[in-house]
């Protein structure tokens, strides 16, 4: 703000321009106020909650401290090293990598088959929309404790049922047999989460343009033709924003392990989340435990940044 | 034309029927609970299928004072709607601000506060910890209410920015017109017609906070502070050999969730998809 | 309308106001005025307190609503013995490993006068390292409380040179089995290692589940190894393991770890153990679907509670080695401290005092329900009125067993769970999950752990 750059040599309209640009300074510095009145409360808060555990969790990670000692030891990047080389870590790494396959494969076609057979009633369209939705109000606490119960293989309903129609080997212990624990958990991930993409793709699926529909109906193309050359293409925004969701909520996953398996048994469902869990709460290896959620934390980032990045240069 | 209208007719029956069975078999497991949770233990055990042979209400009045329900319930509640205020009140004039008011470096801020949407909380739960260890509010409700809403914030913002870019910049600007500063307008031009956006946000975040599960898991120590959520899990851990009980609890535990899901059931769709299309 | 709005203002400067004073404090500024209000707390209360005082206590949830009882009747004798003298009993997570416990002690909230925690040394010397409770060897030769303990349980937490608690209760662990299932098979409670094997096979073939373990709670698991390892290592080996250079992978260790998995293979140990909570296990064997379950004597409210009485009961599994009895494994299982900042020592040294007492033994086992062994002198030679508790007390008097659980590092413990559910589950084999354990117990000692006894 160079104020007495004028070379004006005229003083009154020196001074006249002056006063102008002190009271424009003014009316932006009442401005300033504004716009920062409007923001404080939320900086204030996202800084205390968000920001600044971001920043300390860093912090910590290379240190080594367990949680109670009164001072820290500073030893640089030790915590990481030894991230890469614990193979529970490791481990519970690619769990989470298998966690977000299975949800992918899961979650998005079916869901979105749900919402094309739901977006074809005519009548009770709402009333359908809000049944299947219901399983995603429940909370995680809530769903663990009834799957867990569904699994169970002893009372549970499924083995049950299965032993009641003779089908006794099928009857698994659901979440006791290393290939059966993640599927499991994620089956019941899928019922607490599909309903959101559910609503996103009935949602996308207004907008397709009905004409192209009726133009494949004339060429007599079949409902799983018209599936895959119409209503894929044209969801590809919504299919993008779905698809990203899961991945992002698959590494998230934490609460349903913890009820469900606490990352047993020995080990067979440990998820990055449930491993720091335990490493921070239980263990006292706080500083250990917070580098290896900063990784968790540094894998998401960057996805959704570069999955944004990609977005955006796909669709220009 | 006949023919045709029995076509559809058909096609539409066998499509709601196909879609109903579906929505059988997905609640099924909610509707198991119910039923579960109007039984004893052996009645579970010797035959989970069968309707309940009394419709008794004991699991649930055990659940609700033995199991200390009552507790859990008025601690989720305050926190609920607590967090429900606090967000309203500091996410409406961020929101505004993004969207209506434009100065410098206002992308890069939204963009920073954008950040926290994708951020995991469990690579921050362990510094909010120690964080509220320092600050006292450890195994505190009012500690649990500040955390949820400054992890509410993100989304929050985010959907009232959507939800105020929607209104036309002109109304705002023929209000600074008529002389009415900006606080003003906001609260009686603009803030008015965002009603169902601010409703919304005040069902997602009931949503969010009711039903969260880690930070009362990490921040709450005393069994006569947990939250709903948390209660329920103690209560299926450790000791308890009840089923009948711990379905009843289950029970207590979805039906608020489900109640303010009936009610505002359009309002939510509207918010979801508002949300996440822009 | 317009009002409304106004207040809806109003409020919202509060928040921000509220949102820079959370913020803005800094760790000194709020440690200050807590300094203040406790000083404002402790005047109020010592005017307070020539009429009457408070005893501020921190003990474990309860269970259920008999134990709610248990602890009524206690605290009405104390108050009883002791006139003026309020109790405050407030119950929470009494565990070291959820952080809990450090955490309420830090907190900066008025600890209370005296905590009951899950005991073991290492999750003692957790708070102790810290200086979050206080030593008590003051205590102990004023009140010479170190007679007044069964010497067994002296020993174990009196090996370094400060002693921080006061042991509540011993723990008995053995294998509790219903008398029914036994007597419909024809099986009388086995005194040898060939009986015991041939229980375990006539119950098989009978199609009746012989034990059940709820392997998904480590410390259950915890528990029916320590059994297995008293009676088929014994003792001494497992005092290696705990206070010596024993270890993990030593083949007598390897041989029970290969035993359990056996058991799991010929259907001793039921498959569904892996992913059954102690809950359910509990459950199984109350409901009789299961012969026998290995359990402290935290059972006998449940067995009280659903009237199974007459038709429950416990036995040492019997040792394997010639010549020996099994003896009940445990340690100290709940304990008492004092926190640092305890705002009357007195006050909790007369609690401890009563806790040890005759009196104290007098009442609770009197109580059909009580369902632990007191670590007091007193205690010994009383029977209990509860048949289940009788059993367990005379098993213990010659002493017990370890439970490896509550003596080891926190590395080895996690690794000690979660490979013991692996070898139940058939996920590890015996050699790895021992190996592995070891080699968790080696960064345990590579971190300075290491436990001594007197």
């Amino acid at each position: 703000m160079n104020v007495y750059d004028s070379t004006s040599s005229l003083e009154i309209e020196q001074k006249k321009s002056l006063s102008i640009i002190k009271g424009r300074n003014k009316i932006k510095f009442k401005k300033m106020i504004t716009i920062i009145s409007f923001l404080l409360p939320a900086l204030i808060l996202y800084s205390i909650f968000m920001l600044y555990p971001m920043i300390d969790a860093v912090r910590f990670s290379f240190f080594d401290w367990d949680g109670a000692a009164t001072s820290m030891n500073f030893v640089g990047i030790d915590n990481y090293v030894k991230l890469t080389d614990d193979k529970i870590f490791l481990k519970a790494l690619g769990h989470n990598l298998l966690w977000v396959v299975l949800s992918l494969i899961l979650m998005v076609i079916p869901t979105l088959i749900l919402a094309v057979l739901i977006s074809r009633v005519k009548k009770g369209k709402t009333f359908f929309r809000a049944g299947f939705y219901l399983p995603s109000v429940l909370s995680l606490a809530v769903v663990g404790v009834l799957w867990s119960k569904i699994y169970d293989p002893m009372m549970g309903p499924i083995n049950v049922f299965l032993k009641s129609i003779g089908l006794e080997n099928l009857a698994k212990n659901w979440l006791g047999e290393p290939y059966f624990v993640i599927p499991a958990l994620v089956i019941a991930s899928t019922w607490a989460f599909y309903g959101l993409y559910m609503i996103l793709f009935l949602a996308g699926l207004q907008n397709v343009n009905s004409e192209l529909y009726e133009a494949a109906d004339l060429d007599g193309a079949g409902p799983i033709r018209k599936f895959w050359s119409i209503t894929i293409p044209s969801l590809r925004n919504t299919l993008n924003v779905v698809i990203s969701m899961v991945i992002i909520n698959a590494l998230k996953g934490f609460a349903l392990i913890w009820i469900m398996t606490q990352g047993g048994p020995f080990y067979m469902s440990e998820l990055v989340s449930t491993y720091v869990y335990k490493a921070a709460f239980s263990m006292n290896k706080v500083s250990y435990a917070t580098a290896g959620s900063v990784v968790l934390g540094i894998i998401v980032i960057v996805f959704t940044i570069g999955f944004n990045y990609y977005r955006e240069r796909s669709e220009n | 034309m006949e023919s045709l209208v029995k076509r559809w007719k058909s096609s539409q029956f066998t499509l709601w029927v196909v879609l109903l069975l579906l929505l059988l078999l997905i609640t099924a497991p909610i509707f198991y609970a119910m039923l579960a949770s109007f039984k004893t233990n052996m009645e579970i055990f010797n035959s989970p299928f069968s309707l309940p042979k009394s419709w008794n209400f004991d699991n649930y009045i055990n659940a609700w004072n033995l199991g200390n329900f009552k507790q859990y319930f008025l601690n989720s509640a305050f926190i609920t709607v607590g967090g429900m205020i606090i967000v309203a009140l500091v996410a409406c004039p961020a929101g505004y601000a993004f969207a209506q008011l434009s100065f410098k470096g206002s992308n890069l801020l939204f963009y920073l506060i954008l950040l926290g949407m994708s951020l995991p909380v469990q690579a921050i739960i362990i510094p909010i910890f120690f964080q509220l260890k320092t600050m006292g509010l450890v195994n505190t409700l009012t500690g649990v209410t500040l955390v949820s809403s400054g992890l509410a914030l993100p989304f929050s913002i985010f959907l009232m920015r959507n939800t105020f870019k929607d209104i036309p910049k002109e109304l705002r600007e023929s209000a600074a017109i008529d002389g009415a500063g900006e606080w003003r307008t906001f609260w009686s031009v603009i803030l008015p017609l965002a009603k169902p956006g601010v409703v919304a946000l005040l069902i997602f975040t009931f949503m969010n906070i009711w039903n969260d599960f880690l930070l009362p898991l990490v921040l709450l120590i005393n069994q006569e502070k947990f939250t709903i959520s948390l209660g329920l899990y103690s209560f299926q851990g450790e000791q308890t050999t009840n089923f009948g009980l711990i379905f009843g609890g289950t029970v207590i535990s979805m039906i608020p969730s489900i109640i303010i899901y009936i009610i505002f059931q359009r309002s939510f769709v509207e918010g979801m998809t508002g949300g996440a299309n822009k | 309308m317009r009002n409304y709005r106004r207040y809806f203002a109003l409020a919202l400067t509060l928040v921000m106001v509220l949102a820079m004073i959370v913020g803005c404090q800094s760790p000194t500024a709020s440690s200050n005025e807590k300094e203040a209000s406790k000083k404002d707390g402790s005047k109020s209360e010592s005017a307070k307190s020539e009429k009457d005082k408070t005893l501020d206590l921190y003990i474990p949830n309860y269970f259920n609503d008999v134990e709610k009882q248990q602890w009524a009747k206690v605290v009405e004798k104390f108050k009883e013995l002791n006139p003026g003298v309020n109790v405050n009993a407030a119950n929470g997570d009494v565990q070291v490993e959820s952080g809990k416990l450090p955490t309420l002690l830090q907190s900066g909230v008025e600890p209370p006068d005296a905590i009951l925690m899950n005991a073991g040394p290492g999750r003692v010397s957790v708070l102790s390292d810290v200086k979050l409770i206080q030593p008590l060897n003051k205590l102990y030769e004023e009140n010479n409380w170190k007679d007044q303990l069964r010497p067994f349980a002296y020993d174990l937490i009196s090996g370094e040179e400060n002693i921080y608690e006061l042991p509540h209760m011993l723990d008995a662990i053995g294998l509790f089995y219903n008398k029914d299932i036994y007597e419909q098979n024809g099986i009388e409670v086995p005194t040898t290692k060939d009986e015991f094997l041939k229980a375990l096979q006539k119950l098989k073939d009978a199609g009746v589940s012989p034990i059940t373990v709820g392997a998904r709670n480590g410390y259950a698991i915890g528990w029916l190894f320590g059994v297995m390892l008293e009676s088929i290592a014994g003792t001494e080996k497992v005092e290696e393991l705990i206070y010596g250079n024993g270890k993990w992978n030593d083949p007598e260790v390897v041989k029970v770890a290969e035993m359990m998995a056996d058991w799991v293979k010929k259907g001793y140990i039921t498959k569904e153990s892996v992913t059954q909570t102690q809950a359910d296990s509990k459950f199984r064997f109350l409901s009789k679907k299961a012969a026998m379950e290995a359990e402290g004597t935290y059972l006998i409210t449940d067995i009280v509670d659903q009237k199974l009485q007459t038709s429950v009961n416990s036995f040492m599994m019997p040792s394997f080695i010639e010549g020996k009895t099994a003896k009940p494994v445990g340690g100290i299982g709940l304990t008492w401290v004092i926190p640092t900042k305890a705002k009357d020592v007195d006050l909790a040294a007369k609690w401890f005092n009563f806790i040890i007492s005759k009196d104290y033994s007098d009442i609770v086992l009197n109580l059909p329900d009580y369902n632990f062994v007191p670590a007091s002198k007193a205690s010994v030679g009383m029977v209990p009125v509860g048949e289940v508790l009788k059993s367990s007390m005379k098993n213990i008097e010659n002493g017990s067993g370890y439970n490896p659980s509550v003596f080891i590092g926190v590395e080895a413990k996690e690794a000690y769970y979660q490979n013991l559910q692996g070898l139940v589950g058939g996920l590890a084999t015996p050699m790895d999950a021992m190996n592995n354990i070891e080699a968790a117990a080696e960064k345990d000692r590579a971190a300075g752990f290491k436990l001594n006894k007197k």
